[in-house]
Formats: C-alpha cells, sequence, structure tokens
C-alpha cells in the first residue's frame, strides 16, 4: 500500500514539475526571444535597425511578435523604411542626460523625417511642442547637411528635447524609398549620431 | 531510460511548445487589444479622424506627428466595408492590416492613378459585386485595422488637410 501511493506521489510531483517547468520555461525563452530578436533580426546600418519585414506575411515568429511590440501598423518596405536607433555611433544607449548631434545628408527618398521617443516608445511632452523635423523644415547647413540636436536643454538651430527620459528612439521614416536604398538599406548614407556631451 | 531524466525531457518538450505558443500569440494579442480600443473609440466599420499626434497619442506606439492618420476598425464577418477617399496632393496611403498583423493591402497617392479611391473590402469567403469604379480587396481575417495617413509637409497645409482628413470615410457597404 505504502509502495503505490510512493510511487504515485512521485509521479504527481513530476507532472506538476513538467506543467510548471515547461510553462515557466517557455514563457521565459519567448519574453528573451521578443527582446533579443530586436538585434538579430533587423538590417543594421551603423545604430539604425530596420525591419524589413513590417506587415509581410512572410515574416518569421520571431520578427512578427517583436514587430507587433516595437512598430504595430508599420507599412510595407516598398511604402516606409523605418530605422530605428537606441544607441549612438559608438554603441551607448541613447539617454536624454546626454546631448548628442544628429548629422548628415538627405536619404533617396520622396520625403523622410526624423522623430524623437521616449522610453515608452510615445512622444515626449515639451512647452515647444516638438517632436520631429523633416526634410522640408530642418535647418540647413551651408552645404546642404543638416545638424540636429538631441537634448534636455535648448540648443540653437534645429532641436529635439528629450525631457528627462531614460531611454531614447530616433525614428527615421522614408516615405517612397529610393529602389536602390530599399534593395541594400544596409549601404545608405543614414545619419551620424554622435554624443557630444554625457556626464 | 530514468526517470527524471525523461522528466526533464518533457518540460523541454513543454517549454518549446509554450515557446512557440507564446510568439505565435503575441502579435494576435496586440491586434486584438489595439482593434478593441478602436471599436471603443467608434471606430467599429467606421471612420475616426485623431488630431496631429503629440505627446497625449498613446494608442499605438510610435505615432508620427508629421502625419494625420484615420482610422477604422473593420469587422467584415456580415457585411462588406466600403473605404473611400479623396487623393490629397501630398503624400497619402491606406493601409489594411490582418486580425495577425499582415499588411495585405496598401494604395498610395501614386498608384491611385485617380482622384479618389473607393473600395471595397470583404471578409474571406465572401462574395460581393463591387459598384463600378470600386475595387475590390479581400481580407484574410474577419477581423482588422484600417489606416490612412495624410502627410502634414508643412504646418500651412494643416486646416486643409483636416478636411481632407475627414473625407476619408469607412462604411458597411
Amino acid at each position: 500500500m505504502m509502495a503505490v501511493t510512493r510511487k504515485r506521489t512521485k509521479h504527481l510531483v513530476a507532472a506538476a514539475a513538467v506543467l510548471a517547468g515547461g510553462l515557466a520555461l517557455g514563457l521565459a525563452s519567448a519574453a528573451l526571444a521578443l527582446r533579443i530578436s530586436g538585434s538579430w533580426a533587423a538590417v543594421r546600418n551603423g545604430p539604425w535597425r530596420a525591419f524589413l519585414e513590417a506587415g509581410s506575411p512572410e515574416a518569421d515568429l520571431y520578427t512578427r511578435a517583436a514587430i507587433a511590440v516595437g512598430g504595430l501598423l508599420a507599412l510595407d518596405k516598398s511604402e516606409t523604411i523605418y530605422f530605428v536607433a537606441s544607441e549612438d555611433d559608438d554603441g551607448h544607449a541613447l539617454r536624454a542626460r546626454c546631448d548628442y548631434r544628429v548629422e548628415g545628408r538627405d536619404p533617396a527618398a520622396r520625403w523622410w523625417s526624423l522623430t524623437l521617443y521616449g522610453a515608452d516608445r510615445f512622444l515626449i511632452a515639451n512647452p515647444q511642442q516638438r517632436f520631429s523635423y523633416s526634410g522640408t523644415t530642418l535647418r540647413r547647413e551651408a552645404d546642404g547637411g543638416y545638424v540636429v540636436h538631441v537634448s534636455a536643454t535648448a540648443k540653437p538651430g534645429s532641436w529635439l528635447p528629450s525631457g528627462n527620459e531614460t531611454q531614447l528612439f530616433l525614428t527615421l521614416r522614408l516615405y517612397n524609398p529610393a529602389a536602390a536604398l530599399y534593395a541594400a538599406p544596409a549601404r545608405a548614407a543614414l545619419p551620424r549620431i554622435v554624443a557630444e556631451r554625457c556626464p | 531510460m530514468k526517470f527524471w531524466a525523461r522528466t526533464l525531457l518533457a518540460t523541454l518538450a513543454l517549454a518549446a511548445l509554450v515557446h512557440v505558443a507564446a510568439l505565435w500569440a503575441v502579435p494576435r494579442l496586440i491586434m486584438a487589444r489595439t482593434i478593441a480600443a478602436m471599436d471603443a473609440a467608434g471606430a467599429l466599420n467606421a471612420a475616426i479622424h485623431p488630431p496631429r499626434a503629440d505627446d497625449r497619442a498613446r494608442g499605438v506606439v510610435m505615432p508620427s506627428p508629421d502625419l494625420l492618420y484615420t482610422v477604422c476598425s473593420f469587422d467584415v464577418g456580415r457585411r462588406p466595408l466600403r473605404v473611400s477617399a479623396p487623393v490629397p496632393g501630398t503624400y497619402w496611403s491606406v493601409a489594411f492590416f490582418a486580425a495577425n498583423t499582415d499588411n495585405f493591402f496598401v494604395l498610395d497617392d501614386r498608384g491611385a492613378g485617380a482622384p479618389s479611391v473607393d473600395i471595397l473590402l470583404v471578409g474571406p469567403g465572401q462574395q460581393a459585386a463591387p459598384p463600378p469604379g470600386t475595387r475590390l480587396v479581400r481580407s484574410p481575417s474577419r477581423r482588422g485595422i484600417v489606416l490612412f495617413r495624410t502627410l502634414i509637409a508643412n504646418d500651412e497645409e494643416l486646416p486643409a488637410l483636416r478636411q481632407a482628413q475627414r473625407e476619408q470615410r469607412c462604411a458597411p457597404f
């Protein structure tokens, strides 16, 4: 009688361990995969990352889930390419306590914009109600290029206020990108993100 | 095989299943939640026209402050949805998203080839005779989202573009 009970207890414990362990491991590994798929599933261009399969029926399990979390309702790449940066050119996370210079030339697209988001991927409240610059609204340098300052304190010229956010995201949107660009996004000439002052 | 080795194997097998199931579910759950929020805001088979995005726009991540959006959450289970809009003289697009996040249709101002567009969206397995001049699009899912984007290239254009935005319509057919 005792032997049967011991055996049954052993099986029950094992079943509970399988259920609990399988569930926990499955969910934890899925959450981890979601977090890191942002790195390896995307096209890289310096600090910029693009998910070229946004909205695509061909997107794999990981890409689809990562895009649903980070870029829901993004358009297909022939319509729009979204490059997102969460780090500067040196690979350090973008933070509001640092001052940045985002500088470059017009990318090959019908229209483009640079938008700043906070840690929760929403626009950052500021009295100036300033959230983005586009090819048509940027202050230009003498050579036709541009410099956009990203910092918590006001800067002359083009400036995006970063408030007191921890993690910042910069999104470069290219509408109707040139065919050469979406054929080889890793080689497109994208703006540099330079940390100027980082206490 | 030893008992506990079998138990470990069973755990790993279940974990793999849960892993795949969870990743499969994430986009569908996020879409379902977004669709429910749009339904609640009055967008069910109807167009709503939010104002230009600012820090208060917290429905969908990374909204562009340079676009005017019109959204409709569609349910084409019983009737098709008619989607129509004038095509303004700026970048403009209409995109349809299925319940699993697939962007199964997009048309922009360059591809429209006409001063206005008229689309009939039908559900899976449905038949419909589109009226003349209307484009038929089939959705792979019963539920989903219609999203219009209208570019604000400069602020002076905003009043005229807000008017064009209001003429972007979704209605049961």
